[in-house]
């Protein structure tokens, strides 16, 4: 198998939020969810000098991140109904619509809150990698909207390899071995480890699935 | 999708469900070891309480779904999804519950059939409670994938399920026996327990953290809650020790388990109304 995923370069990206307008305009999503976000992680603070003058250390960037599509997902785990399939030969993690019951367990156990119960259709959704596209030949849409050029997609491994230095977390993602995320994020110097805690999303509002 | 509403049906559901099973458990024992044929009628008629309870928590709990019309496929997941297992073996209690409970209406149901029947009704009671002990075990969810979950389900279960018991039993006109004072030491031990494993939990709650929130934080009155459930539930305990009295009248011992039983569901619905905002995941 194949395992397909995207490549986030966080030394360019701008935080515009192209890509999670694209894929909302893309995929007809209403205004309380989206399938890619874009995190805002900030911190930082006054240093005192002690010598009556006080520097700032304040630091920020941007996540865009849609789903990761994990290799051991815990929303593919936990589904009772075995509604969240992950495709035998790209590795994306579907929803199958006739068989979700909307009762929640994939929003509950994913660690990225990624998955949402659409309050229309009372069923859950989720980024699929814009699968239709790519079996298409096409690119997700989301990377083929980035003016910054900071999201590639294709197989997981062979962007790793492409882009030295990778790593498959930056906070405030969750740490990597809960689900195992093919990911490959390029870190900007201001990019602090997953688990930490000294700065906080600036977005919450914007990021919360509703 | 973490709406209030989803934590109240199934905060409603395990306050329901365990001390259902537990309680038809209870008055499976006591049917199964009637010495008269009179008091094992009773208790078939009766019986239907307990399930009864355990069916108003089951169908609490599908309020949740978005989607029910699609919930059949909930049984493709059996053996590798815990809550499958879940559904399944509430399936199979309600059916077995249910079906027992009608058939025993039968004016000839001879003890052949009826108690092996029984107690297939209650291995299913027993495994619908480990599955749903179990059914929080979310590798992603720290909250929750502790053993102070299915402790606390099963210990709170017990408890309810034994003071829920002592009213049916009242309601099919059971006698008082040295049976009726080894429930409520029962229930004694099972508060005791739940209380411990409470505390316990609320303290290692300290330890859990992710890059945005405490798990303390989601839960600060946890430490009251407890003391409510402890108090209550002693209040549930002192009401149905206070029937055993020999003098009192039976009217008066139903309307003490009355009071008991709503007190102590009272108390457990307390407790797991805090176990659900509880949930955090390991990311943010």
């Amino acid at each position: 198998m194949t395992q397909y995923g995207f490549y986030f370069d966080s030394t360019r990206c701008t935080g515009c939020r192209t890509c999670e307008m694209a894929c909302k305009d893309y995929n007809d999503l209403p205004a309380n969810y989206a399938f890619r976000r874009v995190f805002d992680y900030e911190g930082g603070d006054w240093k005192d000098n002690g010598d009556g003058t006080f520097e700032p250390t304040s630091w920020a960037y941007h996540v865009s991140m849609a789903c990761n599509h994990c290799a051991m997902p815990a929303c593919v785990a936990n589904c009772p109904q075995g509604a969240l399939e992950k495709d035998a030969d790209t590795g994306l993690v579907s929803r199958d619509e006739e068989k979700c019951i909307g009762c929640g367990t994939c929003v509950k156990s994913c660690p990225y809150e990624v998955p949402v119960v659409d309050t229309e259709t009372m069923k859950s959704a989720k980024c699929d990698g814009c699968a239709s596209r790519v079996a298409e030949g096409k690119m997700p849409i989301c990377v083929d909207a980035c003016p910054l050029r900071a999201l590639e997609f294709g197989d997981i491994e062979k962007l790793r390899a492409a882009h030295p230095g990778t790593v498959d977390g930056i906070a405030p993602m969750a740490p990597p071995d809960a689900t195992k995320p093919s990911a490959a994020i390029l870190a900007c110097p201001a990019a602090k480890d997953c688990g930490d805690t000294t700065g906080a999303i600036a977005n919450p509002k914007e990021v919360e699935n509703a | 999708m973490t709406s209030g509403l989803d934590n109240l049906s199934l905060a409603l559901f395990t306050a329901l469900a365990p001390a259902g099973v537990v309680a038809f458990i209870i008055m499976a024992l006591a049917r199964l070891f009637a010495i008269d044929h009179e008091r094992a009628v009773r208790i078939d008629r009766m019986i239907a309480l307990p399930f009864a309870v355990a069916l108003v928590g089951f169908i609490a709990s599908a309020t949740h779904l978005g989607t029910p019309a699609n919930a059949l496929h909930v049984f493709s997941g059996v053996g590798t999804s815990p809550l499958s297992n879940e559904v399944l073996a509430a399936v199979m209690f309600l059916f077995l519950a249910g079906s027992y409970w009608m058939v025993a209406f039968k004016v000839n149901f001879p003890d052949a059939a009826a108690k092996p029947w029984l107690l297939v009704a209650c291995l299913a009671g027993i495994a619908l409670l480990a599955c749903t002990s179990q059914a929080y075990a979310v590798r992603t969810v720290p909250t929750w994938n502790t053993p102070y979950s299915p402790a606390n389900l099963l210990l709170t279960g017990l408890f309810e399920g034994t003071v829920l018991s002592q009213l049916f039993l009242a309601a099919a006109k059971v006698p008082l026996s040295r049976w009726s004072f080894l429930l409520v030491g029962l229930g004694a031990a099972s508060l005791a327990a739940g209380v411990v494993s409470m505390l316990a939990q609320n303290a290692y709650l300290a330890s859990i953290a992710n890059n945005e929130i405490s798990a303390a934080s989601l839960a600060p009155g946890y430490p009251l809650v407890i003391g409510i459930f402890a108090l209550v539930g002693a209040g549930a305990l002192l009401l149905d020790g206070w029937a055993l009295r020999p003098r009192a009248t039976e009217c008066a011992r139903l309307i003490l388990r009355i009071a008991a039983a709503i007190l102590a569901f009272a108390a457990v619905f307390a407790t797991r109304i805090v176990f659900y905002n509880l949930h955090m995941t390991v990311g943010f």
